[in-house]
């Protein structure tokens, strides 16, 4: 369950952090940490355009995406105290897959 | 059951009485009797735990015919029963658009041959004896002969329908050659015999006897099931014969050849490590092969009959497993092996008549199996793009469908066999993996191919544009796989344990409640359950989400420009396996042509470009063979002069020598 928390808050800050040190060493101010999430913010607002070609599989596959990532990272472990949310036998070929 | 099953048999011959619509329904009821009897047995068997042995007929050519039911067999049955089934349903629509060219004989025959086909099948898991189970196995060659060539008035058909038939009996040949061997050293014709094989004859070229018996059978039963390098039947065998049919005879006749392995390996007394190296090495050859040559492909059809090949590789190395295991009494390895390829077995069946319905549904529609002429189906048949995409899903070995439990089975055995002592068993498990994720790569490369340019993007040409959704009994048809893909992926555990039931005969001292391997597949199922659960959550969030804001459809590549064609402006089937052929060359015969520019040629005109590939085993191993045997028989045929008097002349030569060779005294 830690390992499960901590990937989530690293997947909040991280993105923001490496931003800022690369504004820093460009001699930048920079953009504020949590930028990312304000721009998922915006896009959520936005609407969508769509391919006429395209079909129900280009609005299926990011979800997909999204739900496999969050159920990959119930496999993963944070050093030996905490153990991963999900484990067994083989699990890292499920993990791979 | 046993007059049911007789009475089923003789009223089969009076279909050609019927209409062309009657004989469906005629037949279909006389199925629906043989499905529920044999079934009936079979299920009785599996609850129980007893053989079924029962006297049919008892004077058959001087024998007794007894069939003999175990678990094996009953397992073997059920997923019989359960292929023909969807693939008779499928069938009565399929048929529909020859009703009209077709007189009710071609179509009583169609459908009798289909019955003929299903009970061979039946026979063939049931018998034990050689000389029935050989006329069982014949039959089932010859009725699926018959109904590869359903549309006889092609030439083409025709040719595939003979090569195919031609192949079939070099198997039969071997097999009567196995059994014949076993009959000479036992005394006893049939799988019966095998039992009493004795390991004291001498070694063959540094081999024991057992190993080259068990060879001639698995030339015998490996052409049936499509092994490397027997396999140049099944490409062309498949295309041809009618999408159900196709489906039957990949998701289960190519089987059979499987269950003679499995039953001459269970039958043997003793395993060698020669035998299960050599199950290992040709099921991997078998495997990669099957699967390269599937990617260059451009005929749906072909592609989905190379993939035969390769799942047939993947059971090859679970039976390859099983056999090292027992050989090095690991009996955990073993189990784990021969769960996998019996699983593999039912869930092959599944995916792969799924796959054929669907890609037969994009054929009766479109009337084209070529790639580079459909795409953009989605939108016209969503259906049918649904069924192939869970068949692709499953047979490329990605959770949660059922072709990622039988393949985590397998690789777990693998995984095991790594931590035994040793260096040569554990490189071979290390193979057994390599091989394994290689197969499983491409394969999910392949599928996103067949998918990727049938489905989506834009119609390559008018047939493509116009396609319309398919009857409702074709989609019911391809419902029952699917529940069942999907059943299997949620519940493997069940399905594990229905598998270890069947094993328990040959592991009797083995505790299955120990594998540790039954909790990951509670998990599995679980992650799987979660995964459908939050797609669908997800799904409705965005829905939600979107409801209240604007969206807008417009064509790709627009950008105001309103000539783009968005047809020629997408990849097709060689482009996407461009890059792969260049790799890959060494494992088929690339005869495509190619673009070149001459100097001057300063405006350039329109050029064409073709591309094709053989399959190398069958252009550089077989067509020499059969040529030089055709060389020999052209000049035979010398005696063939046409005249009538010639004839009568060869009795009269033959009577002459018979009596000056008697008068000598030499015979």
């Amino acid at each position: 369950m830690v390992s499960f928390l901590l990937i989530l808050f690293c997947a909040i800050v991280f993105p923001g952090i490496i931003a800022k040190t690369k504004a820093k060493f460009s001699g930048r101010k920079g953009a504020s940490i949590l930028q990312p999430w304000f721009d998922i913010f915006k896009l959520f607002k936005k609407g969508s355009i769509f391919s006429t070609t395209t079909s129900i599989i280009f609005q299926l596959s990011p979800i997909i995406n999204f739900v496999i990532l969050i159920i990959a990272v119930l496999f993963i472990p944070f050093g030996n105290k905490f153990p991963a949310f999900i484990h067994f036998q083989g699990d890292f070929l499920l993990f791979i897959c | 059951m046993n007059t049911v099953i007789l009475v089923v048999f003789v009223l089969s011959w009076f279909t050609f009485v019927f209409s062309k619509k009657q004989s469906y329904w005629y037949i279909f009821l006389l199925e629906l009797a043989l499905w529920i009897s044999t079934s009936y047995l079979a299920i009785n068997v599996l609850i129980s735990g007893n053989e079924y042995v029962s006297e049919l007929i008892s004077n058959f050519y001087f024998h007794p015919l007894i069939i003999k039911i175990d678990k094996l067999s009953a397992f073997f049955i059920l997923i019989i029963n359960f292929t023909s089934l969807s693939s008779f349903i499928y069938a009565k629509q399929y048929l529909a658009p020859y009703l009209k060219e077709k007189s009710a004989f071609n179509f009583a025959l169609h459908y009798f041959n289909f019955f003929m086909l299903n009970f061979a099948m039946l026979f063939v898991v049931m018998l034990s004896d050689g000389i029935a189970f050989l006329l069982a196995w014949e039959l089932m060659s010859l009725s699926s002969f018959l109904l590869v060539i359903f549309e006889s008035n092609k030439p083409d058909i025709i040719k595939t329908g003979i090569k195919y038939l031609v192949q079939m009996h070099v198997g039969y040949l071997f097999l009567v050659a196995g059994f014949v061997i076993v009959y000479a050293v036992t005394g006893d014709f049939g799988f019966e015999g095998i039992k009493h094989l004795v390991e004291k004859t001498p070694l063959i070229v540094g081999l024991p006897t057992n190993f080259w018996i068990f060879i001639v059978f698995f030339i015998g039963f490996g052409i049936k099931a499509g092994f490397f390098p027997l396999h140049s039947w099944l490409p062309h065998a498949h295309p041809a014969a009618p999408s159900h049919v196709s489906g039957l005879m990949s998701g289960i006749m190519i089987k059979m050849g499987i269950y003679g392995i499995i039953r001459i390996l269970f039958n043997l007394p003793e395993l060698n490590l020669s035998i299960g190296i050599f199950i290992l090495l040709i099921s991997i050859f078998t495997g990669v092969f099957g699967v390269m040559s599937a990617i260059v492909q451009h005929d749906l059809k072909k592609l989905l009959a190379f993939h035969s090949i390769e799942n047939i590789g993947i059971i090859g190395i679970g039976i390859g497993l099983g056999v090292l295991g027992e050989v090095y009494h690991q009996p955990v390895i073993a189990v784990l092996g021969w769960a996998g390829a019996l699983l593999h077995i039912l869930n092959h069946s599944l995916f792969k008549s799924l796959l054929f319905y669907a890609a037969g549904s994009v054929y009766i529609k479109t009337h084209t199996r070529n790639l580079n002429k459909l795409g953009g189906l989605i939108k016209k048949m969503p259906f049918t793009a649904f069924a192939f995409l869970i068949g692709a899903i499953a047979i490329s070995g990605i959770p949660p469908f059922n072709g990622f439990i039988s393949e985590f089975i397998i690789y777990n055995g693998f995984f095991d066999g790594i931590k035994q002592g040793g260096l040569a068993f554990p490189m071979l498990m290390m193979f057994g993996i390599l091989a394994l994720a290689l197969i499983g790569g491409l394969a999910m490369f392949c599928f996103t191919k067949a998918f990727g340019v049938v489905f989506l993007g834009t119609a390559r040409s008018k047939e493509a544009e116009h396609a319309v959704e398919v009857a409702p009994s074709i989609r019911f048809a391809e419902i029952l796989p699917i529940f069942w893909i999907i059943i299997i992926g949620v519940l493997p555990v069940y399905f594990f344990n229905f598998i270890n039931s069947i094993l328990q005969e040959r592991f009797p001292l083995f505790e299955f409640k120990q594998l540790a391997i039954s909790n990951s597949l509670k998990w599995i199922g679980i992650i799987g359950a979660i995964l459908w659960l939050s797609i669908w959550l997800f799904y409705v969030i965005r829905k939600l989400i979107l409801k209240r804001k604007k969206v807008i459809y417009a064509d790709t590549w627009g950008c105001g420009y309103t000539a783009a064609n968005p047809v020629t402006n997408q990849y097709n089937a060689s482009s996407f396996a461009a890059n792969f052929k260049r790799i890959a060359n060494p494992v088929f015969v690339d005869l495509s042509s190619e673009i070149t520019y001459e100097d001057k040629e300063v405006f350039p005109v329109k050029k064409s470009y073709k591309t094709h590939v053989e399959d190398k085993v069958e252009f550089k191993f077989i067509m020499p063979i059969a040529n030089n045997i055709l060389h020999y028989v052209k000049k035979i045929a010398v005696l063939q002069t046409g005249k009538i008097q010639d004839y009568i002349l060869y009795p009269l030569l033959f009577i002459i020598i018979m009596i000056v060779l008697t008068v000598l005294n030499i015979i």
